[in-house]
């Protein structure tokens, strides 16, 4: 493409200007401020911007102090066509016409530009076919700056460092995103600081939701504690008194056996007081006499009886030794077997007459005979019957003397009423039996009664007893509708004693709710813990998502690179040989590119080797990065030959580099349209037409 | 000048929980408490003679202690001055045993009443010549309404229901509700509702039946005004209902055309434009196409606006791959390699997938473009 006549209408600094361009090397003059670079922006703003663009560098390119009215033109040729472009910003309206043809869309006006130019925006143009001031200087100081600066002008968008640089960013960066995700690293990145946060916050969050839960637990469980536990008491109250009044009636009943007995007790004594009472009576009446003898004949009573008594001792003593003479007497079988045995022998000799047989009955009575005879036993018997006699006498006085106390005894008798001894004996008894009988009455009385005797305090006690227990009695019926039986009453304190064994419990149990209830602020706590988790969650999804972009992004962008530089650099090398063959006499011609980093180096026919860089004098490395850069642009335009825009970039070259660069330069304008924006004159040598652009 | 006069509120949801404001929920959550004094304040002055919380006074049915303090606190300032609350519990903070409504704090104070039965049941309001019908929120799904015909002596009958309002083939019930029919043969003088997060209501037949919303805004969904409805029951049955503004935060869901806006620096000036401490933004922006978009760092722009608002969440619409003509960048540049294979890759995706890949096309041509040493 060829531009012939820009011109421009409030742009900036330019109200009104038109500029005349042609083929070859245009050079653009002026001093600071003249509008150099307006010029070159108002060409950029001419193939690039939409008419239609609400961009604010758009709106702020108006000159100040207008309104609008901003407009740029453009005359020219492009595949050898002549156009005319009119891009109208303020009014939002371009056309485009060219070959008889119209356009006014700006997108297709876009399009149709982009054709011609191989490049459709303004970074990737400025990348390619713009040269900036700074671009070329310090090329000469290395090879290595050389690759770099190509590189960028293949990354194809304006002032960027390449896809090495920006892959080894890109790398950095996702890096450090994503340091100590993958173990634990002394620095741990954005992502793995995240997640450790949200970690130790998730942790915070169970215990407090656990805590949480455990208070609502508590509460309703204080809840239920306090209705089982009033219900409980109630139970326990109803229980009490159940087994209180319970507890009274069986001591009632305990109170009125005692009573009864009490009573019983002194019924007894009554009988008694009234027994004796009465043999009292008796014993005045019939007793007084034989009392009085009794205690005046006291001793000689006595002595009588121990006479009678000794007496009746020795009577006995002497019938037992009679009894024993009687024993003594032999027993009267002998006679009797003396006669048996005399007779036998009497037979037995009359006997033998009839019969010799009879000499033993004869024999027999002879034995008889001996054995009466044998001890002696006849006589024994006969001297027993002497001492029988005198022991029979003995007794007879004996009898006699008791014949005396017994009349004495009588005597004794006569005066005490008695007809008789027997009867004195009798009335005595009676009378011994009587007073042993008041004896005991009064011994029981003592061991039974207080008031022993006392007979009117007795009864006047045994009515208060009656009215106590009928009183007792009254209570007693009372309380029986509502009292247990025994195996109720122990059901019921088997209850009680578990109802208050759980009330403890209920107890115990409330007071642990009320410590799990007493720390505050928890539900509060969980809320800010479980937003700052929302919160981090957020941030973390967002890191994350831009580490998969960022992982996505290397894998598309060393694809990419990879492709472009293998489809770039034979044509490269190829390319930029022939430019520099051209400019050097055929001394250099053949260039070698590296790989990534595109590094370069020429083959020497003269050293017959290649020759690094860094060993080329100044001048000829500018040329080889010139060639090398120009080629680039043809190469990535393809043939449509855009204008070439250089920003001043030799400007601190001395003259010999200078005339090297420019010695390129033309030669690459053959044809084609270069444009040089500069402030100094030493440009107009090499210049097909020079614009001089005035000093504001 | 009305005969009867009622503050109907609902959905207060003390205690809620606030997700997408991270740290400034506490402060949001104090501030439901704040406009719940507002409301009781706004009782007092006008001098109602009821005041109606119909459900979802706390956001659970356990709150913390303090915060149950805080409602007693409050209710009792209206039950001092004689004028009677009324609650249903709501899907939130329904009856439990030990729960809110058990609470002593709640449960001492003298003129309250709270619905605990799942029946339609009236209360009579001491004083008032006043009925309030009244159901406690259940899950079953029940019309309390269904062949409900109020059977009492009083003047005047309200219902208070925590509910759905039915609308066939638009709006299922998913516990309690009513629909139209029946709120309309109610019989009611008026219908205080609560469950819906928005201000809406109308007449049903000669029955007013409103939902309030929440007081204080709880969150972009819920399109609340942050209103109460001051009710006023006329001599001859008739209600004057009135929305009357307490709440103090505004939640805005916005989005913004980056095309219109043209660039970040339109949309720094708009947001700036918008700045106010009391309000809770969510701005996406759409159609941020062109390489003026190309570095824009919403993350940045988010933080240094933040301090002017309650809350500001800025996010870019990924789409930014339609800000270049593939034929815009030479093919055989890095760059134009980069975007024809980022597209071709990005032609099957969708969702989270094509969202990351939208981000991996914006870093690649960021850092192709010498996008500077840390992250954008
Ligand atoms: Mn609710």
């Amino acid at each position: 493409m060829l531009i012939e006549e820009i011109s421009l209408r409030h742009f900036k600094r330019f109200r009104e200007a038109s500029f005349a361009l042609r083929e070859g090397v245009n050079v653009v003059r002026g001093p600071n401020e003249s509008g150099k670079s307006t010029l070159l922006q108002a060409v950029l703003a001419a193939l690039f911007w939409r008419a239609d663009s609400t961009r604010r560098e758009v709106r702020d390119s108006v000159t100040w102090g207008e309104p609008g009215g901003m407009r740029v033109e453009l005359k020219g040729r492009a595949d050898g066509i002549s156009f005319h472009l009119v891009k109208d910003f303020s009014a939002r309206r371009a056309e485009l016409s060219w070959n008889g043809r119209k356009e006014t869309d700006p997108a297709r006006i876009q399009d149709t530009l982009r054709e011609w130019l191989g490049v459709g925006t303004e970074a990737a143009f400025r990348a390619t076919a713009g040269i900036r001031h700074d671009e070329v200087d310090g090329i000469a100081e290395g090879g290595k700056e050389l690759g770099e600066r190509l590189q960028s002008a293949l990354g194809g968008l304006e002032g960027g460092p390449g896809a090495f640089r920006a892959r080894e960013a890109m790398q950095k960066e996702l890096a450090d995103l994503l340091r100590g995700t993958r173990g634990t690293a002394r620095n741990p990145g954005h992502l793995a600081r995240t997640e450790e946060e949200m970690e130790a916050l998730a942790r915070r969050r169970d215990e407090l939701s656990r805590a949480v839960a455990g208070r609502e637990e508590a509460r309703r469980r204080l809840a239920e504690i306090g209705e089982e536990s009033e219900k409980a008491e109630r139970r326990l109250e109803v229980l009490e008194a159940l087994i209180r009044d319970t507890q009274e009636r069986m001591d009632i009943e305990e109170d009125v056996e005692d009573l009864q007995r009490r009573y019983r007790v002194m019924e007894a004594s009554l009988e008694l007081i009234e027994e004796d009472e009465e043999l009292a009576g008796e014993e005045e009446t019939r007793y007084a006499a034989l009392r009085e003898v009794l205690e005046e004949e006291k001793e000689r009573l006595e002595e009588l009886e121990k006479r009678r008594s000794a007496t009746a001792e020795r009577a006995a003593e002497l019938s037992r030794r009679l009894e024993e003479a009687a024993a003594m007497q032999p027993r009267p079988w002998a006679p009797w077997v003396l006669a048996a045995g005399l007779t036998l022998v009497l037979a037995g000799l009359a006997g033998l007459t009839l019969s010799p047989y009879m000499l033993a009955l004869c024999l027999a009575g002879c034995g008889l005979t001996a054995l009466s005879l044998f001890p002696g036993g006849y006589l024994r018997f006969h001297s027993g019957g002497e001492k029988l006699r005198e022991l029979r006498a003995r007794m007879q006085e004996l009898r006699a003397e008791e014949m005396e106390v017994l009349r004495c005894m009588e005597g004794v008798a006569a005066r005490g009423g008695c007809a008789s001894l027997e009867d004195f004996e009798r009335l005595r008894r009676g009378y011994l039996e009587l007073a042993a009988r008041r004896r005991e009455i009064a011994e029981r009385l003592e061991m039974i009664s207080t008031w022993a005797g006392e007979r009117g305090k007795l009864e006047e006690e045994a009515r208060k007893l009656a009215a106590d227990a009928a009183l007792r009695s009254r209570r007693w019926k009372e309380l029986k509708g509502r009292t247990l039986d025994p195996e109720g009453l122990q059901r019921a304190l088997a209850e009680r004693e578990e109802l208050k064994r759980r009330l403890d419990h209920l107890r115990a149990e409330r007071v642990r709710c009320e410590v799990v209830l007493s720390g505050e602020g928890q539900e509060e706590e969980l809320l800010e813990v479980e937003e700052a988790l929302a919160q981090l969650g957020e941030r973390r999804a967002r890191l994350v998502r831009r580490a998969r972009a960022l992982e996505l992004a290397l894998d598309w962008l060393e694809r990419a690179s990879r492709d472009s530089l293998a489809s770039v650099i034979s044509r490269l090398e190829e390319m930029t040989g022939d430019y520099l063959g051209r400019i050097t006499g055929g001394r250099y011609r053949k260039v070698t590119v590296e790989g990534e980093d595109l590094s370069m180096s020429v083959w020497s026919p003269e050293k017959g080797g290649e020759v690094k860089v860094d060993s080329l004098s100044r001048g000829t490395v500018d040329q080889l990065y010139l060639a090398a850069r120009l080629s680039l642009v043809e190469i990535i335009c393809g043939e449509k030959k855009p204008p070439m825009l250089l920003d001043d970039p030799f400007v601190t070259f001395d003259s010999r580099r200078l005339g090297k660069a420019m010695e390129l330069i033309k030669e690459y304008a053959r044809g084609r349209q270069v444009i040089i924006f500069t402030c100094g004159e030493h440009y107009d040598v090499y210049a097909d037409r020079v614009v001089s652009l005035a000093p504001a | 000048m009305p005969d009867l006069r009622i503050i109907h509120t609902a959905d207060v949801h003390l205690g809620a929980p606030f997700l997408f404001l991270g740290r400034k929920g506490k402060e949001q959550r104090e501030q439901l408490k704040a406009t719940f004094a507002r409301v009781v304040d706004l009782a007092l002055a006008s001098q109602a003679d009821l005041v109606i919380i119909a459900g979802d006074l706390f956001d659970r049915p356990y709150p913390g202690a303090e915060l149950v303090g805080e409602a007693a606190y409050q209710i009792g300032r209206l039950s001092r001055e004689g004028i009677w609350t009324v609650i249903v519990p709501g899907t939130h903070d329904a009856w439990r045993q030990g729960g809110a409504y058990d609470h002593p704090a709640l449960r001492s104070i003298p003129n309250l009443h709270v619905f605990t039965a799942e029946e339609f049941t009236p209360f009579p309001v001491p004083g008032l010549d006043l009925a309030v019908y009244g159901a406690a929120w259940s899950g079953r799904r029940v019309n309390p309404l269904q062949g409900f015909r109020p059977r009492d002596g009083f003047r005047r009958r309200i219902g208070v229901l925590h509910a759905s309002l039915r609308i066939p083939g638009k709006v299922e019930e998913d516990g309690v509700w009513v629909d139209r029919e029946s709120i309309a043969a109610s019989g009611l003088h008026y219908m205080a509702l609560g469950h819906w997060h928005s201000l809406s209501g109308r007449e049903e037949g000669g029955v007013p039946a409103y939902y309030p919303g929440p007081p204080e805004p709880l969150g972009m969904e819920t399109e609340g005004e942050g209103v109460v409805l001051s009710v006023g029951l006329e001599e001859d049955g008739r209600a004057e209902v009135k929305p009357l503004k307490v709440g103090r935060r505004r939640f805005v869901g916005l989005r913004l055309d980056g095309a219109l806006l043209g660039g970040p620096e339109g949309l720094y000036g708009h947001l700036r434009g918008m700045a106010d401490p009391d309000l809770a933004l969510r701005a996406r922006v759409v159609r941020a196409w062109g390489e003026e978009w190309s570095r824009f760092d919403a993350g940045k722009l988010e933080e240094e606006l933040s301090p002017l608002f309650f809350h500001l969440a800025l996010e870019v619409e990924p789409g930014f791959s339609r800000s270049w003509e593939v034929e815009d960048f030479p093919e055989n540049t890095v760059a134009g390699r980069f975007l024809r294979l980022a597209r071709r890759e990005m032609a099957g995706l969708e969702g989270e997938d094509l969202e990351v890949a939208e981000e991996a096309l914006r870093l690649g041509l960021f850092h192709l473009a010498g996008g500077g040493q840390g992250p954008c």
